[in-house]
């Protein structure tokens, strides 16, 4: 038994609204972000996170709160990300309760955030997020959701950020995402092979099969699922009951013991 | 922290001076962070000795992450010495060539595996390990990257975690309902398990 793969589920919100997912029919509200970690958290997610990808300035007390709201609520890991610009944000998210925050363009506009954050919060709490493109042969870093060519190598960019205090890199291929054609496997483990903290894939899955690849062959440590969960293509339980069969170690989705059980180990 | 106590029904309060442990029934050191600037946090507020005294005086204790790791005699991290109230020395992993694992710091989900054969999964985030003197205080241990390393401890009324129960789910609940309601406390524990 070692370190167990992850399977993240990744809520894309704007507005306070989740922007993709309204498969779950019997939720009074499929747009609500809390009721929708709180699904996916019985199904078996293993760490959640929210993503704002509106990020807008007047929008911050709206995502504090809802922040809030989820982590009140949630008893795995909660990641946020979207629109961290300063060691500020980053200590307000985790006030209102995120385990984690995930830094993007700030990070590339200004390196040294990472180890400010790290330094003072724990590497535990940093994720840097890294958006790379294929590009003759290696991979290039882009900025700004994806709309900004930085010219940073995506390897290089991810192993500076760890020795800067990144504690995990959500590595995402802009070529793939929305493709459902599979994870950037050669990117995931080019990345996965240079630095030593987990990769988190994301981009491009289309079944279990292409999460399965991403975690053995990408050498992954969690893949992120966003679309394939939201439109129900897969369902969790199937999912990790998939990876069980095929050899990945997963948390199992065991009933929880009571706590007279657990008051029962003794050395 | 508050939250998941309170989610289990308990009446959690935080104690940010010695003045706050009054009136409390069971004793939380939870932590993420450096083992140094904890300890010299605790000591500014005057809850270091109140600690020791609370778990010499035998009350119930649960110590959680870094919090158990400041349960020991001392820490590796930045040496930093503990609160000693079980025997042991918190370490810091061992480097790949000496046997120890790949990633470090341990971030995820791993097993925790208990000595009578049962499992269930713990999220872990950490860089040091408990090694206490006495073996028979170990309930549970883990493995990762084939180093072992002990994750939950029980010792009179104290119990130490390197996992995070608040963030391990119904076990890691069942674990602090466990604790809130006394079934931790320690000699009363086999009376309650059978009631």
């Amino acid at each position: 038994m070692s370190l167990r793969k992850r399977l993240i589920a990744c809520l894309d919100m704007t507005d306070g609204r989740v922007v993709k997912g309204t498969r779950f029919a019997d939720l009074v509200d499929a747009g609500d972000p809390v009721g929708l970690c709180l699904r996916y958290a019985a199904d078996g997610a293993d760490e959640i996170v929210i993503l704002d990808i509106g990020a807008t300035v007047d929008a911050r007390p709206a995502l504090l709160a809802l922040i809030s709201r989820a982590a009140a609520v949630l008893d795995i890991p909660l990641a946020v990300g979207g629109g961290v610009r300063s060691y500020d944000d980053a200590a307000a998210f985790l006030d209102a309760g995120a385990d984690k925050v995930s830094i993007n363009s700030a990070a590339l506009a200004d390196p040294a955030l990472v180890s400010r954050i790290a330094q003072r919060l724990g590497s535990q709490s940093v994720v840097v997020a890294v958006d790379a493109a294929a590009h003759e042969g290696s991979w290039r870093v882009r900025s700004v959701a994806g709309t900004l060519e930085t010219g940073r190598d995506a390897v290089a960019w991810a192993s500076e950020a760890v020795e800067r205090g990144a504690g995990e890199i959500l590595l995402t291929s802009i070529d793939r995402d929305g493709t459902r054609s599979g994870y950037d496997l050669q990117l995931t483990r080019a990345v996965a092979d240079a630095v030593r903290v987990p990769v988190i894939a994301s981009g491009g899955a289309g079944s279990a099969a292409d999460v399965i690849a991403v975690l053995r062959e990408g050498g992954a440590s969690a893949a992120l699922l966003a679309s394939l969960l939201h439109f129900g293509m897969v369902r969790l339980p199937e999912l990790k009951a998939r990876l069980a069969e095929s050899g990945v170690e997963v948390r199992r989705p065991l009933p929880a013991p009571r706590p007279e059980e657990v008051a029962a180990w003794r050395g | 922290m508050l939250r998941a106590f309170a989610a289990v029904g308990a009446d959690v309060r935080l104690a940010r001076h010695p003045d706050g442990l009054r009136g409390a029934e069971r004793l939380v050191l939870p932590g993420v962070g450096a083992a140094g600037s904890a300890a010299r946090e605790l000591q500014r507020r005057g809850l270091w000795q109140p600690a020791r005294d609370w778990a010499a005086e035998g009350k119930p204790l649960l110590g959680i992450c870094l919090g158990a790791q400041l349960l020991l005699d001392r820490s590796d991290e930045d040496e930093t010495p503990g609160l000693g109230v079980i025997g042991g020395v918190c370490r810091r992993f061992p480097s790949v060539s000496d046997g120890g694992p790949r990633m470090v710091p341990h971030i995820g989900w791993n097993a925790v595996e208990m000595m009578s054969g049962v499992q269930a999964d713990g999220y872990f985030v950490h860089s040091y390990w408990l090694d206490p003197v006495d073996h028979a205080a170990v309930v549970a241990t883990t493995e990762l990257d084939g180093f072992r390393f002990p994750s939950l401890l029980r010792t009179g009324a104290i119990t130490a975690t390197q996992f995070h129960p608040e963030k391990s789910g119904g076990f890691g609940r069942a674990l602090l309902a466990a604790f809130a309601t006394g079934l931790l406390d320690g000699r009363s524990v086999v009376a309650a398990a059978k009631a």
